[in-house]
This record gives C-alpha cells, structure tokens and sequence, in this order.
C-alpha cells in the first residue's frame, strides 16, 4: 500500500530461508493483514472526508447535491488530502527530532 | 476461508516469527497514519474551513503546522502533568 505518500513496498528486507510451501502461506497472511489495514485506512479517511466537507459545502441539506455543493465537496476534498500530507510531513518530521 | 489465526498456527516458529515481525512494522506504520488523519480532521476545521478552492494556500498551511505542533505540544504538558501528579 503506497497511498498519500505513505508506505511503498519495502518487501525487500532478507529474510531467513523458508520452505516454500511455509513462505507461500507467510504471503498470502501478510496480505491480507495489508488488506485489512488498507481497508481501515480507507474507511476512517472517508468519514473524515465526509464529515468535514459535508459541515463545509452543505448548507441546507437536500437530496440530490447541486452542482456548486458538488463542485465544493471536490476543492473540499483536495484541499484535505493536502492538508493531511502537509500533517503528515510536519508530524513525521517532528517524530524524529528527538525531543518531541 | 480460514482467518488468519487458524493460517498462523499452521506456521513454523520460523516462519511465525517473521509474520509478527510484518505485523509490529505494519501496525506501527497505521498507527501514524491513523494519528494524521486525526490530526488533520482536527485542524482542517481550524485552518482551513473558510477558503474555498482546491488548494491549501501558505496561510492555511502555516496554520496547520502550528495547530498540529499546538496539540502535540498540548499533549506533552498533559503528561507531564500527570506524571508530576504521582510522585
């Protein structure tokens, strides 16, 4: 999973021999915990979305969105996946100065 | 389909051993992940719920900077708040 500037595939770390019938089952295990975890990911990144761009661009609720509700909730939801990359960015960096 | 404890189990120590190792790297990478979408639910509201457009300009980013810092920051006190209330 590489989503949002995260992650990436960093499978490449050497590992002691196993069998290959062993090996196989240790892929497909480790793929669906990736699986899981994506799925998480996802959901919770969609309630966010979904939560704030909703408090954001709709004023008097009704079905179906106009197209200016439609067109806010788009800028709304690029201008949040930008923000968490810019939170993302500063948290991380502030992980590894020492002092915290 | 079996879960994966009934797969786990099927496992040498070996091979258990490098599936916890993946579990703690995954875990501690959704933890992050799970804090900034956190982090950016909280100031996003702050910092970024007047403007419209697509784009985070330089205010707003300086914004979300320090509401993420302010927290983090909130949160260091609270714990040394705690800490000095044991002793």
């Amino acid at each position: 999973m590489s989503f949002l500037g995260f992650g990436g595939n960093k499978s490449t770390e050497t590992t002691p021999v196993l069998d290959p019938t062993q090996q196989e089952l240790v892929n497909k295990i480790k793929n669906e915990i990736q699986q899981e975890l994506a799925t998480g990911y996802a959901t919770s990144l969609v309630n966010a979305l979904t939560e704030n761009c909703f408090n954001k661009c709709i004023q008097k609720p009704k079905h179906p969105l106009n197209n200016d509700e439609e067109r806010c909730i788009e800028d709304c939801s690029g201008k949040f996946m930008r923000s968490w990359n810019i939170i993302s960015q500063s948290y991380i960096s502030r992980i590894n100065q020492k002092d915290l | 389909m079996e879960s994966v404890q009934q797969q786990v189990s099927q496992l040498s120590a070996e091979a258990q051993k490098e599936v916890l190792a993946f579990i703690q790297k995954e875990s501690a990478q959704a933890k992050i992940q799970s804090s900034v979408t956190s982090f950016t639910d909280r100031c996003f509201t702050k910092c970024c719920s007047e403007g419209s457009g697509s784009t985070v300009n330089a205010v707003e980013e300086q914004c979300l900077r320090g509401c993420l810092n302010a927290f983090l920051d909130t949160n260091i006190k609270v714990v040394h708040i705690l800490q000095s209330m044991q002793k």
